[in-house]
């Protein structure tokens, strides 16, 4: 099972805040279904399962995942994986 | 005074002999031009001739409303001001928002044009229809908070609006700015000293008329629905929580945040820096919006800690969080609020500030600025006590390195020199904004042909990056494919920095707010179109729009031609071109001299520009009538 560190940013009860936790996932596991796996697993109170995904933000490994590549983007060894609340402004992103 | 929309009034005021006088704007200027930003490039095209001195009587100070300011158009409360730029020696225009534009335009004047210089301090005060030119030698010197209270004080009306300076402006520091409704900046390039110049402390303004459109109720309606989708947009709930600094977490997390002069793409604890971390622990104190704007995305801060007294102010925004903060090292929220602060105070630009002090503790770390030079102070990245007193000193030209400075980075790094200029991130005399050229091929291109410099506040291609569904949408209705909001990719950048430098331009022409129709989306071409249309009454299509913005950026490009502006200023600093990114995913990116070539040819042959000169041809001048207009340039 492939090892990857998983980091949520402002999910928690804090905006600025990041959680971070080395995690096991099944093999050909996506960054979508990781995502899913992460929202199903949420209180229905939480922001993590609440949140309009257009709000959400995927990196891979610092690159940003465009939402409809998360499907078939799949997780290897030594993956960081981010979910971030959306932010924008000042200038690029 | 009830007046048309579209009969605009250009109030002229010549400060050497207190004469004033009204002109009328050429309806048909008004299509070609759209107004504000566009109508402010013609008169300087016009009326300020080649080789003058930015800083001398000859260069002339236009302030410009946009055509849509003071209607209920969403975020449409913006000012263009435009001038000889002090810092590049080039065509200069800055945008800001608050409110002062559209009480000029309840004042009865859509453009204000000041000439020449008073012989002692002044500053303007339009009261309606009464125009006075009043004695100002007792705000001389002082800070922008207290001239804009005293001067409310003094006209016994504290609803009035203001556009001021402060120290460094009257310093003719090259970077220092002009302060709208207290908290809102026309900051880049040295507008401010234009000002100082001019012995013009302040313009302030009263107005009680308004502005009478011609298809009133379906402009209100159309301007109610792209509010609403304005607020729909996935981009404005961010910019109304956190503001524009709630950028600074995904950048870092993107290793694409400018760090330690742009030597470092990321930083331990840049949230601390954040829009988030000020909500999250209380320094957000309030929000609020420009004149018309629904998203709110200024904010109100106060400190904690009070390890620098009790300090309330505005913002701070994503730039001078990292310009004022990971630029110089410090990522300390109460030191950068504090030097926000003062830059606000003394009329500063931070995002030049910033660069200024960060250039200046690279060369102190690299021993070139040290014992005399550096005034005794420890200029070691980090030092949040030296980054305030060289504030101080460069608002007043104090002591050899606050005057040193005060002149910019790439003055600066002349008289200093050794390998210094090397990590001056200027170009044509302008300090880059705080994005990764190296990485952001779209920016790369914008900043290299941004008529003032190496900035986003010309061109904003924030959809390259493909973060939101509308990004993505916007990429692939100008490319035909969404595959290309990948910001790291050279193909079709040409594509995207011209359709957006044409947007821009119209935007900034109709007085709305950039965020709108180049971050988000709602305001898009089609909708200002439509708001033009109803407004005038009379129909302007979505191309023709764009086709105006076109004209703007293009006459914009013949008054930097005739001051000598070629290809080879079309450059971004040598750290972005020669020093790949060192760590992360966009590890060994860089915007090399070939690349930059590469995009410079296809961009230029896109526009129809010689790609020797980088000058508009003939035939594109002809294309866009602006043949007659600029046959003094040297076409290619």
């Amino acid at each position: 099972m492939p090892e990857i560190t998983l980091r949520l940013f402002g999910f928690g009860s804090r905006a600025s805040g990041f959680d971070t936790e080395l995690r096991s996932v099944a093999a050909g596991t996506t960054v979508r279904k990781l995502w899913e796996e992460l929202r199903s697993s949420a209180d229905d109170t939480e922001l993590l399962a609440r949140i309009d995904e257009r709000n959400v933000v995927f990196l891979l490994n610092g690159t940003l995942i465009h939402q409809q590549e998360t499907n078939h983007t799949v997780l290897k060894d030594g993956d960081t994986v981010t979910y971030m609340v959306l932010a924008m402004g000042g200038q690029c992103y | 005074m009830i007046r048309d929309i579209g009969a605009q009034r250009i109030l002229n005021v010549d400060l050497s002999t207190g004469k004033t006088w009204l002109e009328e704007v050429d309806r048909e200027d008004l299509f070609l031009f759209l107004g504000g930003r566009g109508i402010n490039a013609k008169l300087l095209y016009e009326r300020v001739p080649r080789g003058i001195d930015p800083l001398g009587p000859d260069n002339l100070l236009i302030f410009g409303p946009g055509t849509l300011t003071g209607t209920s158009a969403p975020s449409s409360g913006r000012t263009s001001v435009t001038c000889k730029g002090p810092a590049t020696g080039l065509y200069l225009k800055v945008s800001v928002g608050g409110h002062l534009g559209a009480e000029l335009k309840y004042a009865g004047y859509d453009y204000v044009v000041i000439h020449s210089a008073a012989d002692d301090p002044a500053y303007l005060w339009i009261d309606d229809g009464s125009v006075e030119i009043r004695d100002a030698r007792h705000l001389w010197g002082l800070g922008t908070r207290e001239t804009d209270r005293l001067i409310r004080e003094e006209l016994g009306d504290d609803e009035i609006e203001v556009g001021l300076i402060g120290p460094a402006g009257e310093n003719g520091v090259l970077f220092s700015c002009i302060i709208f409704s207290l908290y809102n900046s026309a900051s880049r390039g040295g507008i401010g000293a234009v000002m100082g110049s001019k012995n013009l402390k302040a313009i302030a303004a009263r107005g009680t008329g308004g502005l009478r459109l011609a298809g009133g109720e379906g402009f209100s309606k159309l301007a109610l629905r792209t509010r609403q989708e304005l607020s729909e947009d996935a981009g404005s709930d961010s910019l109304y929580r956190w503001g524009t600094s709630g950028s600074i977490p995904p950048l870092n997390e993107l290793g694409m945040l400018a760090a330690y002069n742009f030597s470092q793409v990321t930083i331990d604890d840049a949230e601390k820096i954040s829009g988030q971390y000020l909500e999250d622990e209380g320094y957000l104190t309030g929000r609020e919006s420009c004149f018309s704007c629904s998203t709110a995305c200024h904010r109100f801060v106060r400190t904690k800690e009070h390890r620098y007294g009790v300090v309330r102010d505005s913002g701070p925004e994503l730039e001078t969080m990292l310009s004022l903060g990971a630029e110089c090292g410090i990522v300390d929220t109460e030191a950068v609020i504090k030097s926000n602060q003062l830059c606000n105070d003394y009329g500063l630009d931070v995002i030049s500030a910033g660069h200024v002090i960060s250039w200046a503790m690279e060369c102190y770390e690299k021993g070139l600025l040290q014992g005399e030079r550096a005034d005794g102070l420890d200029l070691r990245f980090g030092n949040a006590e030296s980054q305030l007193e060289l504030i101080r000193r460069i608002a007043r030209r104090e002591g050899l390195l606050g005057d040193l400075l005060a002149n910019g980075t790439r003055q600066a790094a002349e008289e200093v020199g050794g390998d210094s200029w090397k990590w001056a991130i200027q170009a044509k005399g302008l300090e880059q904004s705080a994005c990764d050229t190296r990485a952001a091929k779209s920016y790369a291109l914008a900043f290299a042909v941004n008529p003032r410099g190496p900035d986003h506040l010309m061109t904003e291609c924030y959809a390259e990056f493909g973060v939101t569904e509308e990004a993505r949408a916007l990429i692939e209705k100008i490319t035909g494919d969404e595959k290309y909001a990948d910001a790291t990719m050279l193909h079709k950048r040409s594509d995207i920095v011209r359709w957006h430098e044409d947007c821009y331009a119209a935007t900034d022409a109709l007085g709305f707010c950039a965020f709108t129709s180049t971050a988000a989306y709602a305001v898009n071409p089609e909708n200002m179109a439509r708001l033009f249309s109803l407004a005038m009454g009379i129909e302007l299509s979505e191309e023709e729009l764009m086709i105006a913005g076109r004209r703007i950026v293009t006459l914009e490009r013949c008054f930097n031609a005739r001051e000598g502006a070629r290809r080879e200023d079309d450059t971004l600093p040598w750290r972005m071109m020669n020093e790949p990114v060192q760590e992360g995913a966009n590890e060994g990116l860089v915007t090399d001299k070939d690349t930059l070539d590469r995009l410079l040819d296809e961009y230029y042959e896109m526009h129809g520009w010689d790609p020797r000169s980088g000058i508009p041809l003939a035939e594109t001048l002809n294309t866009l009538g602006l043949l007659d207009l600029c046959k003094d340039i040297e076409m290619g």
